[in-house]
């Protein structure tokens, strides 16, 4: 008897652990494309078998555990990858929008309005005397001065953007690392009883590619399976069931509200370009277009000074002087100048006030236009370049002799190599993170042909073993119809 | 390799993606006819784009300046070539009453003759272009000379300065293009001269109108040194009008071969890349249409 008995134990055995093994299979072509999802397998085992007399007896199968395909090496490098991919994905974002303030491929730039600027210099110096002439060079002093404006205006509201930006992904960070935490928790308690809860670390790997894209991390793995996150440089986030919240005040950034600044911590991912971005990029352009307007009313106002207006006036201003310091922009710091600019109250609506004239100022004297329109060509102009480095943390500034028009070239050629090397980081990671992905699901990623002859394979075996109990019945049958 | 079924479709995902990118790249290119539309496109390029742009625009700058330079001196020359007429008229006076057969009469006639030669040498010296006095140096709104008599000799004052005007013809270039009547009208002693022929004839005196004609000699080549002054000027002028034009027309063309697409190239490119699109749909299709449940019931 306990031969047949143990042929409908066995092929009892064999059809739940098939069922078992059709679910996860089901599990697998449902997830087929969830983000993140890592295809599940049920580990089939053989029971132990059992002592007849001298012989051991199989005593069928049973489904031992479900195990994840997961290879935690690609995944990190995935982590990492992600975080700087999004980093030049960010910058090349806001990089070439601050390419477009800078556009002088269209006709609207800085370059011919300082051309236009010059020219009308030019035209006062072939006739000092006409009022037009005059009106014209006003005219296009104005256009100037409100092209260095806007261009700081848009430099400035960029960098509010940043701000903006950073505000909102705090709090996504926050939301990630408290739910990590609790994710944490209920891994540890899942796997209490040694199996593993596969689906919560599936979520939980997900959590953390969230967090790599706002800003980069490392993290660890306890004995329990909690884990710990920090920034890459230490800076704790998530340990077992605690974490640590970021905050934003102003500029600065606080950890676990300590009013203690931890910007310059965070690097890497989305928070770490707006903050490279806020904090080195855009000012160091603001700087130099600062330096560019303080140079030109500089250059312009030394020689306009000295010279004489049509009724034989001297000492007038072009340009509105610099401030006194410690206000600015000053004489010595040009700080806020590019907003400033403005043609002065001396000559504004009053063409007359123009000194183009170097000894008199007579109708005819354009000593003085032809001084200041050599501005233009002038490469002897002492103008200082700025540079930030290590988020504002250094800044330095070199002085160069150049023309003012070479000058603003560097600049556009340098925003223009900017915004293509981050468009071309981004290439190179994407390509590089594309090629991981492929890696990681070629472990783990669902696979429909594979899962399909699976769900044969596990079909085929629950119907021989539904008719390895119909066997074990037949025989019973023949057993008890003995006569 | 083994393949997941998403990052097959994934691969068909970026792949199309990429290819459509290249697509707007290349479109934009046609549509602009620009190789460069913004500075990452082709910093270096851009950069010297801008370079030739500014040098184009004092080239053009100093081209306009010439051709106002240009109508000083065409003024100047003709009213020195007049004025120089005058000076062969009044000659020709002076010489024939210088002889004996004329009589006071006529010498009256003549008198009056060359009052109206100085008039018109005054008249001369204020010529005025588009509203400025071109004679009287920095002066510009003054009319440079003055009709006068000094010590019962009519003559011309001179109201202008001693400055020159100047115009920028290229970098650091500068051309005279208005000297002042000082150097081109007075120091020929041109106005004191007349009038004291016109003195001498009225006195009907001899000596006092051959003295004259030695001075208006000395005048004669006044004016023909200033005439010959004012063509050199203006022959440097044509000169350096040459040299800018194939300046412009270089400039220009440098400037096309940076910033103009060519266009072949770029219709090629896009038809390679319409190829590649279009394979990569034709493919990604065919492959996804590949899967074991069309096989099994």
């Amino acid at each position: 008897m306990s031969g047949i008995r143990n042929v409908i134990d066995i092929a009892k055995g064999a059809l739940l652990a098939n069922q078992k093994a059709i679910s996860v299979t089901s599990h697998n072509i449902a997830n087929v494309n969830t983000p993140g999802y890592t295809r599940q397998r049920m580990i089939l085992e053989s029971n132990p078998p059992y002592f007849a007399d001298r012989l051991k007896v199989g005593m069928g199968v049973r489904a031992d555990s479900v195990v994840q395909y997961t290879d935690q090496f690609i995944n990190r490098n995935i982590h990492q990858k992600t975080s700087l991919l999004k980093e030049y994905e960010t910058k090349a974002s806001v990089l070439s929008q601050m390419e477009t303030i800078f556009n002088e491929t269209n006709e609207q730039g800085l370059v011919r309005a300082m051309n236009e600027f010059w020219n009308a210099w030019q035209d006062v110096a072939s006739n000092p005397g006409g009022f037009s002439e005059r009106t014209a060079l006003l005219a296009k002093g104005e256009v100037l001065t409100r092209r260095f404006q806007s261009m700081n205006e848009s430099l400035y509201q960029i960098k509010r953007e940043m701000n903006t930006n950073l505000k909102l992904s705090i709090r996504e960070v926050n939301r990630l690392v408290k739910q990590i935490a609790e994710l944490n928790e209920k891994i540890v308690f899942a796997e209490s009883d040694q199996t593993a809860a596969n689906d919560l670390r599936d979520q939980r790997a997900n959590h953390i590619e969230q967090l790599s894209e706002l800003v980069g991390n490392v993290y660890l793995t306890d004995q329990h399976g909690a884990l710990t996150v920090m920034s890459e440089d230490g800076m704790i986030l998530v340990d077992g069931k605690y974490y640590w919240e970021l905050s934003q005040d102003g500029n600065a950034i606080y950890w676990n509200g300590i009013a203690s600044d931890i910007s310059r911590k965070l690097q890497n991912g989305k928070i770490g370009a707006w903050l490279d971005l806020r904090d080195e990029t855009i000012p160091e352009y603001i700087a130099n277009l600062d330096e560019l307007a303080g140079t030109l009313m500089r250059e312009v106002n030394t020689l306009h000074l000295a010279g004489y207006t049509l009724s034989g006036e001297t000492g007038k201003y072009f340009f509105e002087n610099f401030k006194t310091a410690p206000d600015t922009p000053n004489a010595s710091d040009f700080t806020g100048a590019a907003s400033y600019i403005r043609l002065s109250s001396d000559v504004k609506g009053i063409p007359a006030n123009i000194a183009a004239g170097g000894v008199s100022g007579a109708p005819g004297d354009n000593e003085n236009a032809m001084r200041i329109l050599s501005i233009q060509t002038d490469g002897s102009i002492q103008i200082r370049k700025w540079n930030f480095d290590q988020r504002g943390a250094s800044i330095l500034s070199t002085l160069q002799a150049e023309t003012l028009d070479d000058y603003y070239r560097m600049l556009v050629g340098e925003i223009g190599v900017l915004t293509d090397e981050s468009a071309e980081n981004q290439q190179f990671t994407q390509a590089f993170l594309a090629h991981l992905s492929e890696l990681r699901d070629s472990v783990s990623g669902v696979n429909l042909d594979e899962e399909m002859v699976e769900l044969m394979k596990v079909q085929r075996a629950h119907e021989a073993a539904s008719k390895l109990v119909a066997i074990a019945d037949e025989m019973l049958q023949s057993l008890l119809e003995m006569r | 390799m083994r393949v997941a079924t998403r990052s097959f479709y994934q691969g068909i995902q970026e792949r199309i993606l990429r290819l459509s990118g290249d697509l707007k790249r290349i479109n934009e290119k046609i549509s602009s006819g620009k190789n460069v539309n913004r500075p990452s496109d082709d910093p270096l390029s851009l950069i010297d784009s801008l370079g030739l742009k500014a040098s184009l625009s004092q080239l053009e700058q100093y081209q306009r300046n010439m051709k106002r330079g240009e109508s000083w001196l065409n003024m100047s020359e003709s009213v020195l070539s007049q004025t120089l007429q005058l000076v062969d008229r009044a000659q020709e006076i002076a010489i024939q009453m210088a002889s004996d057969t004329q009589s006071g009469e006529s010498r009256t006639y003549a008198a009056t003759e060359v009052g109206h030669l100085l008039d018109q040498a005054i008249s001369l010296g204020n010529t005025r272009l588009g509203g400025s006095y071109i004679f009287s140096g920095y002066r510009t709104g003054t009319a440079p000379f003055l009709k006068v008599t000094v010590g019962g000799i009519e003559t011309a004052q001179y109201d202008g300065d001693a400055n020159d005007f100047r115009i920028l013809i290229g970098k650091g270039e500068e051309l005279t293009v208005g000297k002042n009547g000082q150097a081109v009208l007075m120091d020929s002693g041109i106005f004191d001269t007349l009038g004291r022929l016109k003195r001498a004839l009225e006195d009907n005196d001899r000596s006092a109108i051959g003295q004259q004609i030695d001075q208006l000699r000395g005048a004669q080549d006044d004016f023909n040194n200033g005439i010959a002054d004012v063509g050199a000027r203006t022959s440097r002028l044509e000169g350096k009008r040459e040299i800018l034009n194939y300046l412009d027309l270089n400039l220009k063309e440098r400037l096309s071969q940076i910033e103009d697409a060519d266009y072949a190239r770029v219709v090629v490119e896009l038809r390679e890349k319409e190829l590649a699109y279009q394979a990569a749909l034709l493919s990604s299709t065919r492959i996804a249409e590949l899967t074991i449940l069309n096989y099994i019931r």
